[in-house]
């Protein structure tokens, strides 16, 4: 909230970015254009306390890479990002 | 007396045949068993020679079982030979000619033995550094790690990472040579997780941008066969939405039955043609169809190599012939196609 007060509007150099989990719940984000989403996602791992390696991200179901930068991936301000997480398995249990 | 023979070996194999078909509804056999011009001639052809070419192909496999243990040790060209010439015999060479090179090859291609050279770098990268980047995707951004790859060795359970990459491999090899292989699209392994949300249910403007044109260069209504991965938990298991045969199918290495999937992709897929061609599809004569008449899993780790095999001899236009005695095989394969970022 501090750093809307200073800041009551959006630079260009930032975009606003909303990191979803499996289960829809919403984390906010205002990140520099040209900097590595590697900040959001260790930052987002640790609100969530998980590790970062524990989650896929995704934007529209394309894998993105911790040094992209959101103008790399064409990101608009509002732009959604999936926090999907590691998937393993083998058997089923039926009864 | 060659002809009687010949009669013969017609009459048993139309008898494998109907059988096949009566367990499997209809002409479901005859469209999964074989692509392109394979298939043009099953459906073409006269009874005998529908005949000729199951019983070639039982022969075939029946000899490959039989001789997958004496591969290694060099016998296997011999014995496969001997099969071959004995097949010779038996129908008249100008058929055979024409007819046994398509089939032969995409079957032969699925069980390709490693080469000396390639088993001991799969073994090698099995054992590098849990952080060790082996391979690196740039197109799908997957990196696999030796931690990753690991869950192909025997025993272990497989993950997102090797099987999404797979997909992507998948489709590089479609793309390569479209003329072998069918026109598929290969969703990962959270696009179902994305559509179906346990929570909020069905939710198609979650996956809407997932298939844009832009994006893929191709409408989902143009393949033949969309590929939908399903993580249960702790299981597995494969949707299809078959637009070739016209019908949504749910292959689970253990058979299981889930209804509501099928209906949300029926669902999905109807929204999604709307979505992109602005035409309105008619699913509801498309059948839904558990498969029964699979591989099936006798352990508890091999779900996820049953699933991808589902996947890769289904693109071939092949029939689902393989066993659990060849996941060991499929798994050092599948390291070894991972490692090249190539799929054969």
């Amino acid at each position: 909230m501090s750093a809307a007060d200073k800041k009551p509007l959006i630079p260009p150099s930032h975009i606003t970015i909303k990191i979803k989990s499996q289960d829809d719940i919403c984390v906010y984000f205002r990140i520099k254009r040209d900097v590595e989403l590697r900040t959001m996602m260790q930052a987002y791992s640790d609100k969530v306390g998980q590790q970062m390696s524990a989650f896929r991200f995704h934007c529209d179901g394309i894998r993105i890479k911790p040094n992209q930068t959101p103008d790399e991936l064409d990101l608009e301000d509002g732009d959604e990002i999936d926090a999907f997480v590691d998937q393993i398995a083998g058997f089923s249990h039926r009864h | 007396m060659e002809v009687d023979e010949v009669e013969e070996k017609a009459d048993m194999g139309n008898g494998l045949f109907s059988e096949v078909v009566s367990m499997k509804n209809g002409s479901l056999r005859v469209d999964e068993c074989s692509q392109g011009n394979s298939s043009s001639l099953v459906v073409n052809r006269p009874v005998t020679d529908v005949t000729s070419f199951e019983a070639y192909r039982k022969v075939l496999q029946s000899a490959e079982n039989r001789t997958s243990k004496l591969k290694d040790r060099g016998f296997g060209d011999i014995l496969k030979e001997r099969g071959r010439a004995l097949l010779r015999s038996l129908f008249s060479f100008s058929f055979w000619k024409q007819d046994k090179e398509p089939v032969e090859d995409v079957q032969r291609e699925a069980f390709l033995t490693l080469s000396r050279e390639e088993e001991t770098a799969v073994n090698r990268a099995f054992s590098a550094n849990d952080s060790n980047i082996l391979v690196a995707h740039k197109n799908s951004n997957i990196e696999i790690t030796g931690k990753i790859l690991r869950c192909l060795k025997p025993g272990e359970w497989l993950n997102d990472e090797v099987i999404n990459l797979y997909l992507v491999l998948l489709k590089e090899r479609e793309a390569r040579e479209p003329k072998k292989f069918l026109k598929c699209h290969f969703f990962n392994t959270f696009f179902f997780t994305k559509l179906f949300n346990s929570g909020t249910g069905y939710n198609y403007s979650a996956v809407r941008r997932w298939t844009s044109m832009k994006r893929l260069g191709y409408h989902l209504k143009d393949c033949d066969k969309i590929f939908i991965p399903i993580h249960m938990n702790i299981h597995w298991t494969l949707a299809v939405i078959n637009i070739k045969d016209q019908k949504f199918q749910y292959l689970d290495s253990f058979k299981g039955r889930e209804p509501k999937i099928l209906d949300a992709l029926a669902r999905y897929f109807v929204d999604e043609v709307r979505d992109k061609s602005e035409v309105d599809l008619d699913v509801s004569r498309w059948g839904q169809e558990f498969v029964q008449d699979l591989p099936m899993q006798r352990n508890g780790f091999d779900c996820g190599m049953f699933m991808v095999k589902y996947i890769d001899f289904y693109s071939r236009g092949l029939d689902l012939c393989f066993t659990q005695e060849q996941m060991p095989y499929f798994r050092d394969r599948t390291a070894k196609e991972i490692l090249q970022l190539k799929a054969e």
